[in-house]
């Protein structure tokens, strides 16, 4: 005969709670990024640009700085739409790296290591897990995207006053907005990939890869079919154009913001059914 | 005249600034050998050193004189079971191994052949046309032994070749083993299951932390233990009398009365002293049934050379 | 003897991996790589062919027709000449654009709700984009219920101090843009007096620009406000400076044909603005088209990645894999396997790739005119062909090499594969020494016609472009070839001291 003494108590005790939870996933992955030695090394070089236009700003707003120049000169310096996007445009290309660096070392390890098992048995859904990843990734992008986009905002406000701003909150907005949407992509880009290769090595690639053989796609389409509305179809600039409507600034010749916005929508979309068919703790092989 | 050993001499390996082996000299006859060790003493480093897949960065190694910087001609009489789970994603069992046996130059109607019977040995036919992903544990143990069979190899190199086999599997490839050494070839395996390898081995090699403590048949290797008493289980009718006659020798430390008292566990410091006492004791008329050696087993060798070496 | 029995089993081993290479599932981006520009053109060939068939059935017109159309002309005009065009679309255009000249200076607001009110104040907050401290207002227009009726004009004004006893504020409201109110001081603002309390529509303010100064100088930031009693104010208007204007253009586009070119006439509000007359299947454009193609995708990007995956795949896969050890085990000599693998990549990339090129080349030459594809095969045409395929198959050989190596000696390949990218990318700006140090300066050298310039790239950079003279056939192929077999010795050492250990970090 049996006798069980119950003798055993659960935990009764307090519990963190559910974001505390959540964000261990993103303060190891941190941690471990910045041990590499060149997260931190891009993330300086990435910080150059906008210094360069930071110190543009101020010599913008101090025009007495620029009385010696050509009145053509000080024509055309003048913080409006145009510098933005050419701020953009820039870091865009740093976030690219940055992602198609540090993006693979996230999910990839744990597919091709079978740990996700260790994962899924803890309380923790497989989209927490996949939130939590896109978050890491998203707030590291930020920090060279809009958060130094923000501060060059608040910087030329704080220089030429809150008329300035009325006038022109719109571009914030935009650069908030518009990198936001970049960062999204660039994150489920290199997360899919991630998930989809299983390798690190070779998903970094496939990031990469990604965007340029896309944008060698919407090339080939415009030179052969003698149009421009090709130009959809390259990420770059899709976002481009988006950020050319948020900023007020005269875009290209080429396909307007609902199909650019459409084409990004489905990219994010079929992205995200990528990540959601990859990211499974077993495989069933027939 | 080509040797027939295995042979190590002065061997060392560095990982990084870690030591996995150190100054190994072995010379291993045909047969059954086990190497035993704890985790991390360099088994698998020796094994992997024999089969080429590491350099040595001292000394050099002979597998019957080939070297394994000659994988052309030394893979060829060597097979090597390693203890790496992952296969070929692409590869059903039966592929697996005919596709590899393609590469020794066989015929592809003489490679499917050999296969089929590596894993008819093994038992494997069923599942013979199923991915290897797709296959259990022990039987992913077992397609990496058939692999390794599958060209009838001179050496055999066998990484924990029993670890999540069930037991009837096991009995059937530990009669394998005995079968290929009754051929005389080399079957170098490593284990844990310390009972298994008393069953198993001729011959046995200790490692610990990268070094041989000892090597040769355990017989042999426990003579050459003087530290230690060695134990004797004596089997006979009237114990308390024998145990008796025994304290008045001078070599024996330690006699214990089984609960029966139709058994005696001695403690000898000299075997020899020892087997002429007992020869004395049951020339003289006391009725002895049996002498069986108490600590001739690796179990016991394992605890006296490396328990006690922590 | 031995030779031949290794090179059977580099010929085995290079079976085993080719089976894999070709079939995989993961093989089959570098199939989509490869047949993109093919799957582009035949398109783009179809396309052509189904436009050919709407236009004849619209009927022709006489080529001299085509040309005759001038600018200015009126679209009815045109169809009366050429008759009914096959294709007839307008639509109104709306552009924002900032207007240019006088119509920058000035920004008309219309106050909705229309609000009532007898004082109205303009209040100059930024005067001017340049930082000028100066305000310049040349006229303030008020509107009310009638629309041609300005309220204010002539009306008692007042305003901060003017620059100049000729600038005071009643030259705002006098009726003449040539004349203007110019303040400087802190507070700047002008006020009109209407008299009586009117309901207001419309405010229209003419600043710097109305009047020919520097549209700089307009004012940047303002705001009106309306008042009854000249006591409490209202703001109506916030005024940011004339920015954008809604531009509406009736556009209208019509397609004529003569059975071999198009014509596109873009009418504007009714006027012809533009003429493009475009060969309906234009063989020399679609060859530079496409030397410019396979210079600018499918060596750059397609044989690049397609060889990266491939060869990369080789070794370093495998070793992900953890499977890389069963290869060591065989009896075969390092360097054989090494041979096998960079066969069967070589082999399965040269097929993909090099049919694909040549794949394209015929979806290209089937779409014309066979009369002019004879004519082009019999004089330059297989000689081309054949040299875009030994252009493509030794980019296959080259890249494939360098990755190979990569995949064995480094642990994150990646790198060095996003240098040489970079590296190719700026090769035409680089010294011409350094230009030859590159695997795609041979390549392109082997192509048969020069690729056309990216008309996209900014023209400064333009000017820093300094592509090198291209080598010989026989020196590209050396070059490529020596390049090769460097690189294949220095991963031949590699493979010779290689190890397997098994790390967990993926």
């Amino acid at each position: 005969m049996a006798v069980y003494k119950r003798g055993y108590q659960r935990y009764q005790g307090p519990i963190t709670s559910y974001w505390t939870r959540f964000m261990v996933l993103p303060r190891f992955a941190w941690r471990r990024m910045f041990q590499q030695r060149l997260v931190p090394l891009l993330m300086v070089i990435a910080m150059i640009w906008p210094l360069l236009c930071a110190i543009f700003i101020y010599l913008t707003n101090h025009a007495e700085l620029l009385k010696g120049f050509s009145k053509q000169f000080q024509s055309f310096i003048s913080i409006n739409g145009n510098f933005f996007l050419v701020f953009m445009i820039v870091q865009a290309d740093f976030a690219l790296f940055l992602a198609a660096l540090t993006g693979p070392g996230l999910i990839a390890p744990d597919l091709a290591n079978n740990a996700l098992p260790l994962y899924f048995s803890r309380p923790l859904r497989r989209s927490d897990y996949a939130f939590a990843r896109l978050a890491t990734l998203f707030v590291l992008i930020s920090l060279v995207t809009w958060v130094p986009g923000i501060l060059l905002f608040g910087m030329q406000v704080g220089m030429a006053g809150s008329d300035w701003l009325h006038g022109n909150w719109r571009l914030g907005f935009g650069v908030v907005a518009g990198f936001a949407i970049w960062g999204l992509l660039v994150s489920l880009v290199a997360m899919a990939s991630s998930a989809y290769t299983k390798m690190k090595a070779v998903s970094g690639g496939l990031v990469l890869g990604f965007f340029f053989i896309m944008g060698g796609l919407s090339g080939m389409v415009n030179v052969i079919f003698r149009v421009t509305w090709g130009n959809a179809l390259s990420p770059q600039w899709a976002s481009r154009r988006i950020w050319c409507a948020m900023l007020g600034v005269d875009p290209n010749e080429g396909p307007g913001v609902a199909a650019c916005a459409l084409v990004l929508l489905s990219f994010m979309l079929l992205l995200a059914i990528v990540i959601e068919r990859k990211l499974r703790p077993i495989e069933v092989i027939t | 005249m080509i040797p027939q050993t295995v042979e190590f001499d002065e061997v060392s390996k560095f990982y990084g600034e870690v030591l996995g082996v150190n100054h190994v000299s072995l010379s291993i006859p045909p047969g059954i050998t086990s190497l035993v060790g704890p985790n991390g003493a360099g088994k698998t480093t020796l094994m992997n050193l024999m089969t080429g897949l590491i350099h040595p960065d001292d000394g050099s190694i002979r597998m019957r004189g080939l070297s394994p910087r000659d994988p052309e001609n030394l893979m060829r009489i060597t097979g090597y079971a390693t203890q790496y789970d992952a296969s070929p994603r692409w590869a059903t069992g039966f592929n697996f191994i005919s596709t590899s046996l393609l590469l020794f130059g066989y015929s592809r109607a003489e490679a499917e052949e050999k296969a089929w019977r590596a894993l008819q040995q093994l038992r494997l036919t069923e599942a013979a046309h199923r991915k290897i992903a797709a296959y259990s544990k022990g039987m992913r143990q077992r397609i990496r032994l058939a692999q390794a069979i599958a060209h009838e190899p001179e050496i055999l190199v066998l990484d924990e070749p029993l670890n999540g086999l069930d037991p009837l599997v096991r009995a059937e490839t530990i009669a394998l083993f005995h079968q290929w050494a009754a051929q005389g070839r080399h079957v170098v395996l490593s284990s844990h299951v310390l009972q298994e390898v008393d069953v198993i081995s001729d011959q046995i090699v200790l490692i610990s932390n990268g070094m041989v403590v000892a090597e040769g048949k355990i017989r042999n290797v426990r003579e050459e233990i003087h530290e230690r008493p060695s134990q004797f289980i004596v089997r006979c009718r009237n114990a308390s009398r024998v145990a008796s006659v025994l304290f008045k020798e001078d070599h024996i430390t330690e006699v214990r009365l089984n609960e029966d008292r139709m058994g005696l566990l001695v403690m000898t410091r000299d075997r020899e002293q020892f087997s002429r006492a007992i020869s004395r004791i049951a020339l003289d008329g006391f009725g002895i049934d049996a002498v069986i050696p108490a600590d001739e087993n690796v179990d016991a060798l394992y605890e006296y050379l490396i328990g006690e070496g922590r | 003897m031995e030779y031949r029995s290794r090179l059977k089993q580099a010929w085995t081993i290079a079976k085993i991996e080719l089976g894999r290479a070709f079939f995989s599932k993961r093989a089959f981006w570098v199939y989509g790589l490869a047949l993109l520009p093919t799957i582009i053109f035949f398109f783009h060939g179809v396309q052509m062919k189904i436009r050919r068939q709407s236009l004849s059935s619209g009927g022709f017109v006489q080529p001299v027709l085509l040309e005759s159309a001038r600018e200015g002309e009126t679209a009815e005009a045109v169809i009366q000449r050429l008759g009914k065009p096959h294709w007839d679309f307008e639509y109104p255009r709306h552009r924002m654009v900032s207007p240019q000249g006088k119509a920058s200076g000035i920004t008309i607001h219309n106050i909705a709700p229309a609000l009532e009110a007898r004082y109205i104040r303009l209040n100059i907050r930024v005067p001017s984009y340049n930082g000028d401290p100066n305000a310049r207002i040349r006229e303030m227009e008020v509107y009310g219920g009638n629309d041609s009726v300005n309220l204010a004009l002539s009306r008692p004004a007042t305003g901060s101090a003017p620059c100049s006893a000729a600038e005071g504020p009643e030259k705002a409201f006098n009726g003449n843009a040539n004349d203007r109110w110019c303040s400087h001081a802190v507070d700047k603002y002008l006020q009109v007096d209407l008299g009586d309390i009117h309901e207001i529509k419309r405010v229209v303010i003419k600043h710097a620009s109305a009047g020919g100064e520097d549209e700089q100088l307009n004012t940047a930031f303002f705001d009106v406000q309306a008042s009854i009693d000249n006591k409490r104010f209202v703001r109506m208007v916030n005024g940011t400076g004339s920015r954008f204007i809604d531009e509406i253009t009736a556009v209208r586009t019509m397609h004529y044909s003569d059975g071999r070119r198009e014509a596109v006439f873009g009418f504007e509000d009714g006027k012809l603005v533009s003429k493009k007359i475009n060969m309906l299947m234009n063989f020399e454009e679609d060859r530079q088209i496409f030397a410019g193609i396979f210079q600018y995708f499918y060596l750059r990007l397609a044989i690049f990645f397609g060889c990266l995956g491939i060869f990369m795949n080789l070794f370093r896969g495998e070793m992900l894999d953890r499977t890389l050890h069963f290869w060591f085990l065989a009896p075969a000599r390092r360097e054989v396997l090494l041979a096998g693998k960079y066969g069967a990549g070589l082999i399965a990339s040269i097929v993909i790739f090099g049919g694909g090129a040549l794949l394209c080349f015929g979806v290209l030459l089937l779409m014309q005119n066979p009369a002019e594809v004879q004519a082009y095969w019999q004089a330059a045409g297989w000689a081309h062909a054949f040299w875009y395929t030994t252009a493509a198959a030794l980019g296959c050989v080259g890249y494939g090499s360098v990755f190979l190596a990569a995949g064995l000696l480094l642990r994150n390949p990646i790198l060095p594969a996003a240098v040489l990218l970079g590296w190719e990318a700026i090769n035409g700006f680089l010294p011409v020494m350094l230009q030859k140090l590159s695997v795609l300066y041979y390549l392109q050298s082997l192509c048969p016609v020069p690729a056309p310039v990216d008309k996209n790239m900014p023209a400064l950079l333009q000017l820093l472009l300094n592509p090198a003279a291209p080598a010989s056939h026989a020196g590209a192929i050396c070059g490529i070839i020596g390049v090769t077999a460097l690189v294949l010795w220095v991963a031949v050492l590699a493979i010779r001291r290689m190890e397997v250990s098994y790390s967990t970090e993926a």
